[in-house]
């Protein structure tokens, strides 16, 4: 007994520490993201902002993929309620800027809270299919209704004097996706996450034991809205302007994709794979118009080769290193038996 | 508006909803025996239009492209991608299966641009299919018949192969078990390899149906996924005759919601989506999962 | 009814024209070892279902401590105070002991929708307690799907004491154990039914661990209940003997 004491005080204890070591890393990444605009280019600091509002994105999508086992493929739906509600707030209404940033994102949840409704019923194929049909309808609604601008979009959106410039949105934008990201992290290592991870792994058990399954998707469903939704308004922020292909399934397939590539079974994956996709398109449309080839190629390689993404490679990168070593110290030895 | 108006309607809805049938067939094929979702169905078929597009104008005959592409393009493009790239992922999750066959989409649509440009394309009518025939007051061009008569072919041929010979019985087992198959001595990776051709062949099939009444243009690949998914959704991923059915639903709808509500006949499509979910979460045809 | 502690009346399912249940009638008083017996296919398992709430019944009803439980949800049953464990091992592969039994009492708890705690800080003493109990303390940090058979079978046994039965349904847990483990486990169920107050529902294929513990046998043959009684009339019963012809002890 004594020694399953000691057991239990040394597991508190590594908790502890690690809790400590969190928040000095929350600083510390804090701080260097206040920092870049001063030290960057224009160029890189808008580059960055796109990164940090597409990898918010894809944060959100992950929380139902990685860490939920299901298959969104309509979150573009989302991305573009909260960028047009943004749109439409700032150049239809005399709403004060900051509460625009608040009802954005709301509008973006109702939208998630509706589509919920049938699709958080459904599962692998069914939920893809469907989530992909919901993003549809709003793609649809988008182009075809005049209030919301139709084919061309709304564009021309007016940022207060403050924000009219890269520093100061980057600085917007920095700081809503650190928040949003603390949050999506407690949020994961809270009952809550804990119960979304069981979801995936055997949602019949977790219904034996008394949670219920239906309505905790459903939750989980309209929060990783509302964040997609935040992730839109940034956008139109950045970019003042909004268009119907932002919910377009091609959209929330990036938004998977950029999941995969960085590592979907991570936290910091989709935004390592944000930084990864950005960076290379930037450079690829640069010299090419034949992205979607290039994307395609790199999907197809990604997805047989290195489906556990960047971070993925990078975290077994030390076992690989080890078996690799092993392998080769027994093959020696089977050269020497061999004589 | 008089009731001819409506009748002609609903015959170009089910001419439609038969161009649906082909590519759903196809699909749901797919999926019901390799249990892959293609999201690249659409960029086959988008390519099929122009490769017909391209074929007529060099050979300047509609029934050659007829006979030809679906059974070259299937054997060729299907054998290729299943081979090359599909075959890896059928142990993967699912995310990786839709996610490989978007970057298949990706890579046909942008070859597409490469080779025929982006202005789009049209192919004529070929002689063959003019005229009418008048039913009682009822106007059905020949071509309309034409395509019914080739999908209703190619449906009890599906049906005939499946259920009364030997290798549609090993097809069919795939379905349910593809371990059980296994272990019976069948070449699983065979038979997978010609349903995805198969597949795709229908596909393509569909395009060359389709081609003379179809002007191809980029984007036509992720418009038409769309409808198909729908179709296979509705109708019941696996089943054929699901597949059928959905695609009259859809075709009809469509077709009939342009006088009432023109822009929004794809949100139609999509509520009639959700409401069949609602009450038969695996479709009218499908299965129930386990 | 009234004043029973549990109680099935008349349960009926088939499936496809097959019927797995045939109107089964069966009580458990408090306190007690319950077993079921019955060949491989006999419906016991469905049995189990049916009463957790996995699957609903065609007809019939069933009754725990006064209530009319038919029909509940598995969330429902849990909460009424049923838990089961499951034949073939259904835990979380992936998630450590220690996370299994988390999520279970969890579940419990009502905690799914708790978003701004850390939940390997709460509950600490529960969850170890707990798996104290079923003797996993040496396999805490072990992931489930790494486990030897016999201790997958007790943390089976642990995910569904955290929810605080007072019917413990225990499917087949001794199956594919050595008669060591079966021993051992056994142990382990007695000390929880005298710790926990709770009565214990088991069906199991070991003719050997059925004679040695249980109070009451009931016997199911081809969906229906063929006979009961206490150990000494069903060991002597001919009719069981012959429906177990061929896989008797």
């Amino acid at each position: 007994m004594i020694l399953w004491e000691r057991e239990k005080e040394m597991y508190i204890k590594s908790n502890e520490l690690s809790k400590t070591r969190q928040l000095t890393w929350y600083f510390i990444i804090f701080i260097v993201l206040m920092i870049i605009p001063f030290i960057a280019s224009i160029f890189w600091t808008n580059l960055l902002t796109e990164i940090l509002i597409m990898g918010l994105a894809a944060m959100s999508v992950n929380l139902l993929l990685g860490y939920g086992g299901s298959l969104p493929f309509g979150h573009a739906a989302f991305f573009a309620s909260g960028a047009y509600a943004t749109a439409i707030l700032i150049k239809e209404t005399n709403l004060p800027f900051a509460v625009v940033l608040i009802l954005a994102p709301i509008a973006a949840a109702v939208v998630g809270a509706i589509f919920a409704l049938i699709i958080t019923r459904l599962y692998a194929f069914y939920y893809a299919i469907v989530s992909a049909c919901a993003g549809m309808v709003l793609w649809t609604l988008c182009r075809k209704m005049p209030l919301l601008g139709g084919d061309t979009g709304i564009t021309g959106v007016d940022l207060p004097v403050l924000m009219s410039n890269v520093k100061a949105i980057y600085i917007l934008t920095a700081i809503i996706v650190f928040i949003m990201m603390v949050f999506i992290r407690v949020l994961l290592n809270s009952p809550f996450g804990w119960i979304q991870q069981a979801i995936r792994e055997n949602p019949t058990r977790v219904t034996c034991t008394g949670s219920n399954v239906l309505r905790h998707r459903y939750i989980a469903f309209v929060i990783s809205s509302f964040i997609c939704g935040i992730s839109g308004m940034l956008f139109v922020v950045h970019t003042q302007s909004t268009f119907p292909s932002y919910a377009h399934w091609v959209k929330s397939g990036d938004f998977v994709m950029i999941c995969i590539l960085g590592g979907m079974n991570t936290f910091i994956g989709p935004m390592v794979g944000a930084a990864a996709l950005i960076t290379m398109q930037t450079y690829i449309t640069s010299f090419t118009e034949n992205w979607l080839l290039v994307l395609g190629i790199t999907i197809c390689l990604i997805v047989i080769f290195v489906p556990s993404g960047i971070m993925g490679l990078v975290k077994d990168l030390p076992e690989k290193i080890r078996s690799l070593s092993r392998k080769s110290n027994s093959e020696r030895r089977f050269d020497r038996m061999k004589g | 508006m008089g009731a001819d108006v409506w009748i002609g309607l609903l015959i170009a809805g089910l001419s439609r909803a038969m161009i649906y049938f082909l590519l759903a067939s196809g699909l749901t094929l797919i999926f019901g025996v390799l249990n892959v979702i293609n999201f690249a169905h659409g960029a086959f078929y988008m390519l099929g239009i122009f490769i017909c597009y391209s074929f007529i104008k060099l050979t300047g005959s509609f029934a050659l492209a007829f006979l030809l592409i679906p059974l070259i393009c299937g054997l060729v493009l299907g054998g290729l991608t299943e081979t090359i790239l599909f075959r890896r992922v059928y142990k993967a999750e699912h995310a990786m299966q839709l996610l490989l066959s978007i970057g298949v989409t990706y890579i046909i649509a942008d070859v597409v641009k490469i080779i025929w440009g982006v202005s789009p394309y049209s192919t004529d009518m070929p002689e063959v299919f003019y005229g009418v025939f008048n039913l009682g007051g009822i106007i059905i061009t020949k071509y309309n018949i034409f395509i019914m008569v080739v999908s209703l072919l190619t449906a009890l041929v599906m049906f005939a192969v499946l259920y009364k010979t030997k290798i549609g019985s090993i097809i069919r087992a795939c379905t349910c078990s593809r371990e059980m198959t296994c272990t019976a001595g069948v070449n699983v990776s065979r038979v997978f390899s010609l349903v995805f051709m198969v597949g795709v062949g229908l596909a393509f099939m569909a395009s060359v149906t389709a081609a003379p009444i179809t002007t191809g243009m980029l984007g036509m690949d992720t418009e038409m996924i769309m409808i198909v998914f729908s179709i296979v959704i509705i109708g019941g991923a696996g089943s054929i005759a699901g597949a059928l059915l959905g695609a009259v639903i859809i075709g009809v709808i469509e077709s009939l919601a342009v006088p009432i509500l023109p822009e929004f006949a794809e949100v139609i499509m999509y509520i009639v989506v959700a409401i069949v979910l609602m009450f038969r979460p695996q479709g009218l045809f499908g299965k129930v999962e386990a | 009814m009234e004043g029973t502690f549990f109680e099935i009346k008349g349960l009926e399912k088939s499936f496809s024209g097959l019927k797995a249940t045939n109107n089964v009638s069966l009580t458990i008083r408090k306190g007690e070892i319950c077993s079921i017996i019955g060949p491989n296919g006999a419906g016991k398992t469905t049995l189990f279902n049916l009463i957790t709430g996995l699957i609903k019944p065609d007809a019939g009803n069933i009754y725990f401590l006064g209530k009319d439980i038919t029909g509940y949800s598995p969330v429902e049953v849990v909460r009424s105070g049923i838990a089961r464990s499951f034949q073939i091992v259904n835990n979380f592969p992936r998630f450590t002991v220690y996370e299994n039994i988390m999520i279970a009492i969890m579940g419990h708890n009502k905690m799914a929708m708790r978003m701004f705690a850390s939940a390997k800080r709460i509950r600490r003493t529960e969850i170890t307690d707990l798996i104290e109990k079923v003797g996993l303390t040496n396999e805490m940090q072990t992931l489930a799907g790494k486990l030897s058979h016999g201790d997958q079978k007790r943390l089976e046994v642990g995910i569904a004491l955290a929810s605080d039965p007072t019917l413990l349904l225990l499917d087949e847990p001794t199956a594919g154990m050595s008669s060591n483990e079966k021993g051992g486990i056994l142990e382990t169920v007695k000390k929880i039914m005298k710790d926990h107050d709770c009565t214990v529902f088991l069906c199991e294929h070991d003719m050997k661990v059925i004679f040695s513990i249980s109070d009451t046998i009931w016997v199911l043959h081809n969906g229906a209940v063929v006979t009961n009684g206490t150990v000494e009339e069903i060991r002597n019963n001919a009719m069981v003997k012959e429906i177990y012809l061929g896989e008797a002890e």
